[in-house]
């Protein structure tokens, strides 16, 4: 027997883990195979697919922000090892320890009626909660570390020789970036934006507090969920089975050939 | 071609104050923490010396003084770093590529070809560099640097990175091409065989500080320190397999 292999582990060990495979495999198994068509009907009645589409509208607006507003602050946590970036750092972790419930009325206090900024806003004519924008927000709120943070680690492991031997090249450092340094970090910006998303698709408590439960305007299809639940299962089972659907399918297709073709990762 | 440098810095515990004039080949020597690589840094401009001026050839890159600082893509100085640098997921020519100025695909991919062939390296042009042995590596990292057309090249530990049956082989072919690439060239390097290879002058730092500027020969007369000393025996070798003749460099 080989030690550091798999075959090394012994009996007890892998019925251990072979228990904790049976137990996660079992719920979406029953979740398909409990599924009737009419679960289908009912739930197109009950509004599914406005909430599919909002939800798909907002998450990839979340994601996009990400990109856009996370990867420059990744690229500026993962180069920096001063006291200022730790502390940044810490910051940008904090949504992920936090409750959901407890980031919705974090944001309520800080853009609702009576928050920090939600009577400057108001003022403006500007209301953010119970609005899409609640929405986008809150996703963005939860789900930003998951892309930020493996992306700055990845940032912080790149070889800096890489990168100042491509400006001796004569690359400036928007082509060193965009060239060399996101291409190699490529994995850890698509892994990263792939678990950032799914956790936005998810996304339901600091959802629900913060942007409530609106058919046609805030109710993404977690809330829809739950909304469902009051009355008959069925429904609920159907969305349910979508909303996983929909989260593996961005899953699987945000590792595809043409989407890493597109960030550099193949030719 | 002359580079002149007159720079100060200070990185954790490196103190880092030198002047130096160089022309041709010039070998850095020195131990480890002596600032061998923090100097090419500094030349290229990854580093910033807190005083001090940058010349080549009178074109100035930095002067602390006037607060010129002109950025490395900017500088036409070309660097290889220990391991080389190939970037890992462009295959041999688009390294080389990378290098090249701007202009059409084909025109550019077609320059790229050119300093392939110069170098031996078209059949390995679709190659990724992880199926490159060390030579071809550093056959590939010279092809590219020369591909930027510099006007000085800081080489850093070209030979670490092979195998010791390799390294003279490719000391040899090394040491052709930096006598035709006719660039002035800083070679920082562990191994006084490279000082007899192709070296025209040695400069050997201890703790930041310049103790010894020379050709090889003044370094085995007159060793100004006791690692200089240490370094003569390898100096004095004779060697004929990584020998080049000496006339070519008492040519120029």
């Amino acid at each position: 027997m080989r030690l550091g292999s798999a075959r090394a582990l012994p009996g007890l060990a892998r019925l251990a883990g072979g228990l904790l495979v049976v137990f996660l495999a079992l719920p979406p198994a029953a979740l398909i195979l409990t599924l009737g068509a009419g679960d289908f009907v009912d739930a197109l009645e009950g509004g599914m697919l406005a909430a599919l589409a909002l939800s798909l509208v907002t998450t990839l607006l979340t994601a996009a922000l990400l990109l856009l507003l996370g990867t420059p602050l990744a690229w500026w946590l993962g180069r920096r090892r001063g006291r200022a970036a730790r502390a940044v750092e810490a910051l940008v972790r904090l949504p992920a320890v936090t409750p959901p419930a407890v980031a919705g009325v974090a944001l309520l206090a800080a853009f609702g009626r009576g928050g920090l900024f939600g009577d400057p806003l108001a003022a403006l004519g500007v209301g953010v909660p119970f609005t899409p924008a609640a929405v986008v927000l809150a996703q963005l709120f939860v789900a930003a570390p998951f892309y930020v943070l493996p992306l700055a680690e990845a940032f912080a492991e790149l070889d800096e020789d890489l990168l100042w031997t491509a400006r001796s090249l004569g690359a400036g450092p928007a082509r060193a970036f965009f060239r060399i340094a996101l291409p190699l970090c490529g994995p850890a910006l698509l892994g990263g934006l792939a678990v950032a998303w799914a956790r936005a698709l998810g996304e339901f408590g600091a959802t629900l507090v913060f942007a409530g439960n609106l058919p046609g305007v805030t109710q993404t299809l977690p809330i829809g969920i739950y909304a469902a639940m009051e009355g008959d299962l069925g429904p609920a089972r159907a969305m349910a089975a979508v909303l996983l659907g929909v989260a593996v399918i961005l899953f699987v297709a945000l590792r595809s050939a043409p989407v890493e073709r597109l960030v550099g990762l193949r030719r | 071609m002359t580079l002149e440098a007159t720079l100060a810095l200070t990185r954790g515990e490196l103190d880092l104050a030198v002047e130096l004039t160089c022309d041709g080949v010039t070998l850095v020597m020195g131990p480890n923490g002596a600032g061998k690589t923090t100097l090419l840094r500094a030349l290229l401009g990854a580093e910033t010396p807190h005083r001090g001026r940058v010349a080549l050839d009178g074109t100035v890159l930095f002067d602390a003084a006037r607060g010129i600082d002109r950025p490395p893509e900017e500088r036409s100085v070309a660097y290889v770093p220990q391991g080389y640098g190939l970037f890992p997921h462009l295959t041999v020519e688009e390294n080389v590529r990378f290098a090249v100025g701007p202009g059409p695909d084909a025109e550019r991919r077609a320059r790229a070809l050119t300093w392939l062939v110069a170098l031996d390296l078209e059949a390995l042009a679709d190659r990724p560099p992880r199926a490159l042995s060390g030579g071809e590596r550093q056959r590939v990292a010279l092809a590219r640097a020369m591909a930027r057309a510099p006007r000085l090249l800081l080489l850093d530990e070209p030979l670490a990175a092979l195998d010791p049956t390799a390294r003279p082989r490719v000391r040899r072919f090394l040491a052709e091409w930096l006598e035709d690439a006719a660039v002035p060239a800083l070679v920082v390097s562990h191994d006084a065989a490279d000082a007899r290879a192709f070296a025209d002058d040695v400069v050997v730092l201890e703790e930041g500080r310049v103790v010894q500027h020379g050709p090889p020969d003044t370094l085995t007369t007159r060793p100004a320190s006791a690692f200089v000393a240490a370094l003569v025996p390898g100096l004095l070798q004779r060697d004929p397999r990584s020998e080049p003749p000496r006339a070519a460099y008492e040519d120029e």
